[in-house]
């Protein structure tokens, strides 16, 4: 029975990945470039939640939306000012320009709010529930249930409206779509903003039981960055599925072995995919 | 000619006498602080810098508190000669740790340097220190693996791991006796670092001494999102007793984890600052109660230590919180090195570090509950304890040892449910 509780822990793990995954993807599949920021955005979708929290006494899983739309905007401005002017400059300049950003960002919530932990510490949703043997923490398995509904929300966008299908015409072929008349600057915007309004849930959903502080990003985007190799750059299902199988591996890998070792299994699976399917298990050539 | 070569030699000779006369000035004595203002323990570091700061202010400047090197300006013994700080933040990278302090040296020529919070940038940054001779006090950074090596130059003011263990253990087997129950089981749950690790290699070295029949230790890497598989496999063995190692975010997580999946010991015993914390107790709310941890400094202390009170007044108006645990060893470990600034015959590496081999600071010349400041040949205090606090109705209050104790602990400890 324990090995089903540490495969459920795993998926929901897993789940917040696959979230976290999906917009970075979305960003690479698009514009082909790798977002090292955003992490970042995740951590000021945090901040926003707890201080809507904290002076309105509005709970993360309410105010969800209003952050997801705010960090929506947020990513259209970053786009607008910032990595508009490196869309096909060298690959150097968009690594720098991103990790820029990320140091940045960090740095700037650093200043602003102090390295303090802070919790929401009254939410709405907290404790745990049993089902037989299994144990369950509430907020990890509704934060869970967030990210898969806000994940089958992507897909839909993505594969059932003529926007997100432009996106995807977009990302496969920008001089095509071009012709077709979308207009790509467009798209490239919408892709920053959706990519941060993505990771903005993950991380609204998150701030109800997870501390927030600035360096939360990292946390939750290097396994992500694992997950979108893993499931093929520019691959939004790869992404999504990258994020589970990383859950899973990391909890199972912890558990089974040495905790220390744990996270030497999604990278594990990573240099396996990377050497025998390097664009991805469902990345194409 | 003659006038010629007679100016000459006569502005020789006053530049001789002036460069004389500047020489006799008070020198000014740089000290170099390593300690972390971002990563992990971000929180815990910036609260540590500022206490340096105010130990600095404190021996600098005169303050009206009675306590050693405050009502005097700067170091008597060196004619009233300033401490200059240069603090830098390494993040909690071992790598940044070792270069920083050679910068510190080399660059800006530091009399002595003291850091670091985290061990494992302690071990680097030390090393540094060792290759170039410059003495370096540690208040903060507890891995007894640190004056393993023998090194010449280290001072490490704090209790390590091993009195933190032997300290644990002393307190169960009283609270075994007491309240009838027999431990066997004991985990140690701890952050794969050197700080984390020493912890566990403690336990592992004693527990038997003390009537354990079984260890189990869990270690997780740095900056995980999550503890379930580790404790899932603490589950399966039930331990009575876990003594805990971990970061700020890591302790909240950990107990998050313990109450969702209903692993209850008799006792957890954290230590280390992050079962100390505001965010702690705020983040848990009922949750945190009952959590025991090892600490060098608690509020009890403001009676026992004379000038601790208004230290603490003075540490609140600047930093809007009160000491605890981390800045009050950073602190005291500033002191140390006034105290031995001050003493030393001249301001070179080798008098410094050998008036810091003389050191001999009684206890209530500190804040801390040390018995005192006497460092051994490896450069341990061999005067160095704790006190263990537990969290009752969201408050630490003091449960050991007996002579400073506030309240009984709570022992024991009661389920997640029943709080």
């Amino acid at each position: 029975m324990i090995y089903v509780q540490v495969m459920i822990d795993g998926i929901i793990v897993g789940l917040m990945f696959a979230l976290v995954a999906m917009g970075l993807s979305l960003i690479y599949g698009v514009m082909n470039i790798v977002n090292f920021a955003h992490g970042e955005f995740m951590m000021l979708a945090m901040f926003l939640s707890f201080f809507i929290w904290h002076f309105f006494g509005i709970d993360p899983i309410f105010s969800l939306v209003l952050v997801a739309a705010a960090l929506f905007a947020f990513g259209v401005v970053v786009y607008r000012l910032l990595t508009k002017h490196i869309v096909g400059q060298s690959l150097l300049s968009q690594v720098l320009a991103t990790f820029g950003l990320m140091v940045f960002l960090q740095a700037f919530a650093n200043f602003l709010w102090k390295a303090n932990i802070r919790t929401v510490n009254d939410s709405v949703i907290s404790g745990f529930f049993q089902v037989g043997d299994l144990f369950f923490s509430l907020p990890e398995v509704v934060s869970a249930a967030g990210a898969a509904v806000a994940a089958l929300g992507f897909f839909w966008f993505l594969n059932r409206t003529e926007t997100g299908l432009a996106l995807q015409a977009t990302a496969e072929d920008q001089q095509a779509a071009k012709l077709m008349g979308i207009n790509t600057d467009r798209m490239f915007a919408l892709a920053w903003g959706l990519s941060a309004g993505a990771v903005a849930i993950a991380g609204a959903l998150l701030a109800s039981h997870f501390a927030v502080y600035p360096q939360v990003g990292a946390r939750w985007v290097l396994p992500a960055f694992v997950a979108v190799a893993i499931g093929g750059f520019g691959n939004i299902t790869g992404a999504f599925w990258g994020g589970i199988i990383v859950g899973i591996v990391q909890v199972y890998g912890g558990f089974l072995t040495d905790p220390s070792l744990k996270n030497i299994f999604p990278y594990a699976l990573f240099l396996l995919v990377a050497f025998f399917r390097p664009y991805g298990i469902m990345g194409s050539k | 000619m003659k006038m010629k070569q007679l100016f000459a030699v006569s502005a020789l000779a006053l530049t001789v006498s002036l460069g004389g006369a500047v020489a006799q000035a008070p020198q000014e004595i740089r000290l170099g602080v390593l300690l972390p203002t971002s990563g992990a323990a971000a929180k815990s570091g910036q609260e540590t810098v500022e206490a340096v700061q105010f130990a600095i202010d404190l021996i600098n400047k005169k303050y009206d508190i009675d306590f050693p090197f405050a009502k005097t300006e700067g170091l008597p013994g060196k004619g009233g000669a300033k401490i200059k700080l240069i603090i830098e933040d390494h993040g909690g990278l071992p790598e940044r740790g070792a270069s920083i302090a050679e910068r510190m040296i080399v660059e800006e020529k530091v009399h002595i340097l003291q850091g670091c919070f985290q061990s494992s940038v302690c071990a680097t940054a030390t090393q540094a220190a060792e290759k170039a001779g410059v003495p370096f006090v540690t208040g903060t950074s507890e891995s007894p693996a640190l004056t393993e090596r023998g090194f010449k130059t280290l001072f490490s003011v704090t209790p390590t791991a091993d009195d933190i263990a032997r300290d644990f253990f002393t307190f169960l087997k009283e609270q075994g006796a007491k309240h009838n129950i027999k431990l066997n089981s004991l985990a140690v749950m701890h952050v794969n670092d050197n700080w984390g690790s020493s912890l566990a290699k403690a336990a592992t070295a004693s527990y038997k001494d003390y009537g354990y029949s079984s260890i189990k230790t869990v270690s997780y890497p740095t900056n995980v999102s999550d503890l379930k598989g580790e404790v899932l496999q603490l589950k399966r063995d039930n331990p009575d007793v876990i003594l805990q190692a971990s970061f700020d975010t890591d302790a909240i997580i950990a107990v998050k984890a313990y109450q969702a999946l209903q692993l209850q010991p008799k006792a957890i015993l954290a230590m280390g600052a992050s079962f100390s914390t505001p965010e702690f107790i705020n983040a848990l709310g009922k949750l945190a109660n009952f959590a025991f941890s090892h600490t060098k400094f608690h509020a009890v202390l403001l009676d026992k230590r004379r000038g601790a009170a208004q230290i603490n007044e003075e540490y609140k108006k600047r930093t809007g919180r009160p000491l605890w645990d981390a800045p009050a060893r950073a602190f005291t470990a500033t002191m140390v090195i006034a105290d031995a600034l001050n003493r030393a015959k001249s301001l070179s590496r080798e008098d410094i570090i050998a008036a810091l081999k003389e050191t001999n600071i009684p206890g209530a010349d500190t804040i801390v509950p040390y018995q005192g400041v006497k460092f051994d040949e490896r450069g341990r205090n061999v005067l160095a304890n704790g006190l263990i606090t537990q969290i009752q109705d969201g408050k630490h209050v003091a449960v050991w040892p007996a002579d400073i104790a506030e309240r009984q602990a709570v022992f024991p400890i009661p389920g997640w449910d029943a709080r």
